[in-house]
């Protein structure tokens, strides 16, 4: 027993000179980091001041301060100082913006990016994707397309976004055979950066709205609302029928934006066999499109339908549809139930005294 | 025997030294994974750019639910502060939990509301919804007042989430103060969700106390005055940054903080909101909602952000920091209570097999063993069996774990997302860390212990809560009556510590008789039965009586001292009971005042001859008295509603005083023979009187005054 006690009190010991000789690093470390950051916020103020001097002044007036060269030297600062860049050129336009550019190209910032790629480090990969794309380094697009088939979604992710902000829509092919889900957030990234449609694109986008990727369905249709396709019309129809709700719901708002006159009867048509999610978003659209002929629908489900949900929505769609009177006149009815009274009373937005 | 004693000794250290690993491997993980975790958003997020779902009209739409009672001086502020986030589709869903104040009146007057119409489409129940309001002002259209009765904030977050009509619900207590990009950093992750279906996310809180609030934002931001409230500070850092960021990467998270959280409405709803009957809704949610996807075997993560996204007040007193943590243990047992059937049930994954589990034994039991551990490492001082070095050893390395601990949280935070730029108070922070382990720690462990008392006694009614307003109440009165109402509260008090006492003397008495026996089986016991209870029971009531006018005369000045001395005093008087009869059984002879005639040598010496110094007899006496302090304790925390028994008790034993010691010599008894008789005597009555007369004796002033020659 002497002897086990002892063993423990020795492991004991050892550990307890470890714990000391981590917190002496930790705290050491600590402090370093700490003169880091103060650092950084000194460098922070030397970017700001140039990039304001830059954008204030015409570019042959400025020459850059002395702390600023000194710096420059410095890989780290360059890093931040492109990071900078790539955080102003989100906030400024025009010829601000060209301004930024103008700095980013006259201190060679692209050797900076271009190393980033070659990085193991798959963030540094991705950053240096993202920060070519922000300062429209044209010319590093080949190496950057080779980052499509990446393994690592941050990565490749960056890469198709760059490949659409250069090329525009002629950068989305790869949705053609990408297997992976999109997520809404990229989704909303590409069609930002995608600012027009090619002629004769009906092929390729036909072709997207029949893949078995759910989400470049759904992009599509976010891609055809943003710029008015009407040609494809007829086949967005045919998604009303598609097995995912997701993508039924989105054709609707779809096929509202493309509206002619037979969308709304062709929505009602479909109704009864929808599930509650795309009956809900058909009511909203009879809302926004306003369609007065609908309005026998509307009384139907509001009296008839069993969900309150589409009550409540049939009533929002009828008071829009400046049918006042008849909810008024569902209210004071007598044989109306307490529910469908509460319902319409909200829809009329009652003020109570 | 010696070697069961040992065997008891040995299996308790090495269960705590166990125990003491688990933990310690645990939060080194936990360290190790946060920092990983933490490192990996911060570079995922460097460039982005939120603007693009800041005024995106398809962006999902949030509806924050703030549940607000009584919170009429900073309401106005809060909710301009709440309508000034930077996002687009948001609601803002104020519900009034039936304030007894005057916030509604407030609300409307500062935002123009007019009460509308509505219609509840949520299915969960709740209190009765008084009213609607939304203002006429265009430009706070993203506001909806909603007065409610009260039910307590569980409630009013489902009065909330009815209302509703956002897609993620974002549950804050009204005087957060968020970040102005707070929503659009949290709508991130779920709009990036791909397989798996993110069903609840928290964000970093930070402490608010001490820093510069302007119109709803933080301008500048310092550590808190008070000590509590920089440990508190350190608290979070570790909690938040280090602890749930680890589980989180684990999908192992349970916990998604009250003060602010988001949650996917379709799930809460489809879970039944939040449970009314807990105090620990946030957690009980978050579990309910876990389960419901695992029974549906989908995908799905519940996850943290490392993102400082939060600003709230902490208790920096500590009367409403150890309610705090009371409420918190008491959340976890009702919480882990409610979902037993979860735990190591494989059926669920994650969540029954580590999750839960892991609350279990280090959430939950963490501060009732630690305070097990101090209870024994009293009782093994008291035994003298402490190995010093040992012990200094373990303590020290304890004692610098915890403070790596700190510090190793302390710098992830500062390379992520620094929020403590001063250097002042980066170095108080350090220095923080240092005095929690001596202040800080141990009154949370107090305060999650009584938790744990108070969940039971809350839930079997044992006692009574009382004192809660009556030192307020006394203050104002007129002495006479002030003396009257604390002798009467003195009198339900100590009625329960003296039947308490009664009765551990009565199973002192019986132990006695059942000793004699064992021992002695020649002894006749039915001849000193009679005899040796009613000595012994006109001794306590004697007892009682004297210590009863002493208590009362005590509780005139300090009711607290009054409650520990009798407590000591009943300890002492049962504890040496048990001393005075096994010193009967072995030396065959009455223990009276020659306890003070020898010297502590000499009485070792004679202990150590009569081979009572052992480990089974110290470790017997340590649970005798565990045994008698734990229910004398527990009486002092109550008291009797009337005062009847009290003063039955003092008014038997005014009675005992009087009634002649004759009258208890039974016939038989005289006969019997010495041995017997002393057997039948009250031990205690002989060892009170002989020293009684030898200290008379040796103060030969008192005994003139007594009028002895």
């Amino acid at each position: 027993m002497i002897n086990s006690v002892h063993f423990i009190f020795l492991i004991f010991l050892g550990m307890l000179s470890l714990v000391l000789v981590l917190i002496i690093v930790v705290i050491i470390y600590s402090f370093y980091q700490y003169k880091v950051s103060v650092r950084l916020s000194g460098w922070s103020e030397i970017i700001n001041k140039t990039i304001t001097k830059i954008i204030v002044y015409e570019e042959d007036e400025v020459s850059p301060d002395r702390d600023f060269i000194i710096a420059n030297g410095n890989p780290s600062f360059r890093n931040l100082f492109l990071q900078k860049l790539v955080d102003s050129e989100k906030k400024f336009s025009g010829v601000a913006q060209n301004k930024i550019k103008y700095l980013f190209e006259q201190y060679n910032l692209q050797e900076d990016a271009l190393k980033k790629l070659n990085q193991k480090k798959l963030y540094l990969t991705a950053g240096g994707i993202q920060e070519l794309t922000a300062m429209n380094a044209e010319g590093s697009l080949p190496e950057i397309s080779r980052f499509l088939a990446h393994p690592s979604p941050q990565v490749y992710q960056e890469a198709q976004y760059a490949l659409v902000n250069f090329k525009g829509f002629e950068g989305l092919h790869y949705l053609n055979t990408i297997p992976t889900v999109i997520s809404e957030w990229q989704q909303l990234r590409l069609l930002r950066s995608i600012n027009h449609i090619p002629e004769n694109s009906e092929g390729i986008i036909k072709g997207w709205l029949e893949s078995s990727n759910n989400s470049v369905v759904i992009f599509t249709l976010k891609l055809l609302r943003k710029f008015q396709v009407l040609t494809v019309y007829s086949i967005v129809t045919q998604l009303l029928a598609h097995p995912s709700t997701e993508v039924r719901v989105q054709t609707i708002q779809t096929l509202l934006s493309l509206e002619n006159p037979s969308t709304i009867t062709c929505f009602t048509n479909v109704y009864p066999d929808q599930p509650i999610e795309v009956q809900l978003e058909i009511l909203k659209a009879i809302k926004s499109s306003g369609d007065k002929r609908s309005t026998d629908f509307l009384k139907k489900q509001l009296l008839d339908n069993t969900e309150t949900g589409i009550k409540v929505c049939a009533a929002q769609a009828l008071f829009s549809l400046e049918e006042k009177q008849y909810l008024a006149q569902m209210a004071e009815n007598e044989s109306s139930s307490e529910e469908l009274i509460k319902i319409i009373k909200y829809a009329l937005q009652e003020k109570i005294c | 025997m010696l070697e069961f004693s040992h065997i008891i000794y040995e299996v308790v250290i090495w269960l705590f030294l166990l125990y003491g690993s688990a933990v310690a491997i645990i939060y080194g993980w936990i360290g190790i994974y946060a920092l990983g975790a933490v490192s990996k958003y911060k570079k995922e997020n460097t460039f982005t750019d939120y603007s693009i779902i800041a005024a995106n009209p398809n962006a999902p739409t949030f509806s924050i639910i703030a549940p607000a009672y009584n919170e009429g001086m900073t309401i106005v502020e809060n909710v301009r502060s709440l309508l000034s986030l930077y996002y687009h589709n948001l609601e803002i869903i104020i519900v009034n939990d039936g304030s007894k104040d005057d916030s509604i009146q407030k609300l409307i007057e500062a935002y123009d509301l007019e009460s509308m119409a509505y219609f509840i489409q949520g299915k969960i129940e709740t209190n009765k919804v008084r009213g609607v309001y939304k203002s006429k002002n265009p430009a706070f259209k993203k506001l909806i007042v909603v007065d409610k009765e009260n039910g307590g904030k569980a409630d009013a977050l489902n009065v909330g989430v009815n209302i509703s009509s956002g897609e993620y619900l974002v549950c804050i207590d009204v005087d957060c103060i968020l970040e102005q990009d707070a929503i659009l950093k949290l709508a991130k992750p779920f709009l990036e969700q791909t397989d798996k279906k993110y069903i609840a996310c928290g964000g970093v809180i930070r402490l608010a106390n001490n820093c510069v609030i302007e119109n709803g934002k933080v301008i500048s931001v310092n550590m808190p005055r008070t000590l509590l409230g920089r440990t508190q500070a350190l608290e979070y850092i570790r909690a938040f940054v280090l602890g749930r960021m680890a589980w989180s990467r684990a999908s192992g998270l349970i916990l998604i903080s009250g003060a602010f959280g988001v949650f996917d409405r379709k799930i809460v709803l489809a879970c039944g909101g939040y449970d009314k009957n807990t105090v620990g809704e946030d957690m009980e949610l978050v579990v309910r909602m876990r389960k419901y996807m695992e029974e549906r075997n989908e995908p799905y993560e519940v996850l943290t952000i490392p993102d400082p996204l939060c600003w709230t007040e902490v208790p920096e007193t500590k009367d409403i920091l150890k309610k705090q943590r009371n409420r918190w243990m008491r959340g976890t047992i009702e919480t882990l209570w409610k979902h037993r059937k979860m735990m190591f049930n494989p059926k669920y994954g994650k969540l029954g097999m580590i999750s839960l589990p892991y609350w279990f034994f280090f959430e939950f039991l963490g501060p009732l063993v630690e305070f097990s551990g101090y209870i024994i490492f009293i009782i093994f001082l008291l035994l003298g069996i402490i190995s010093w070095s040992f012990f200094s050893v373990l303590f020290a390395l304890v004692i610098s774990m915890g403070f790596l601990y700190s510090i190793y949280a302390i710098l992830v935070d500062l390379v992520s997302y620094q929020v403590y730029t001063k250097r002042k108070d980066f170095f108080a922070l350090i220095a923080t860390a240092f005095s929690e382990p001596f202040y800080f720690h141990p009154i949370v462990v107090k305060a999650g212990v009584s938790g744990f008392i108070d969940y039971f006694r809350k839930s079997h009614g044992w006692g009574e809560m009382t004192r809660q307003g009556f030192n307020q109440s006394t203050q104002n009165l007129p002495l006479k009556e002030r003396i009257s109402v604390i002798l009467q509260e003195g009198l339900k008090r100590f009625g329960i510590l003296a039947v308490i006492f009664f009765i551990l003397f009565l199973i002192g008495i019986g132990a006695e008789l059942l000793w004699y026996r064992y021992s002695f089986p020649t002894l006749d016991t039915s001849i000193i039965i009679a005899p040796l209870l009613s000595e012994n029971i006109l001794f306590a009531f004697k007892l009682i009586l004297l210590t009863g006018i002493i208590y009362l005369i005590l509780s005139l000045v300090k009711e607290t001292w009054a409650k520990i001395l009798t407590t000591g005093v009943f300890l002492t008087v049962i504890v040496t009971q048990y001393i005075l009869f096994l010193y009967f059984t072995e030396t065959h002879n009455l223990l009276g005042s020659e306890l003070l005639y020898y010297s502590k040598n000499e009485i070792k010496q004679v202990l150590q001859a009569s081979g009572m110094l052992n480990f089974k007899n110290f470790a017997l006496m340590g649970i005798l008295i565990v045994a008698s302090l734990i229910p004398l304790w527990l009486a002092g925390k109550s008291s009797f509603k009337s005062i009847y028994t009290g003063i039955t008790l003092l008014g038997i034993g005014l009675l005992a005083f009087f009634v002649p010691s004759f009258l208890l010599d039974t016939k038989v008894l005289k006969s019997a023979n010495e041995f017997n008789q002393n057997a039948a005597k009250s031990k205690w009555i002989y060892f009170f009187k002989s020293n009684e007369d030898s200290f008379i004796n040796e103060h030969s002033e008192i005994s003139e005054f007594l009028g002895n020659p």
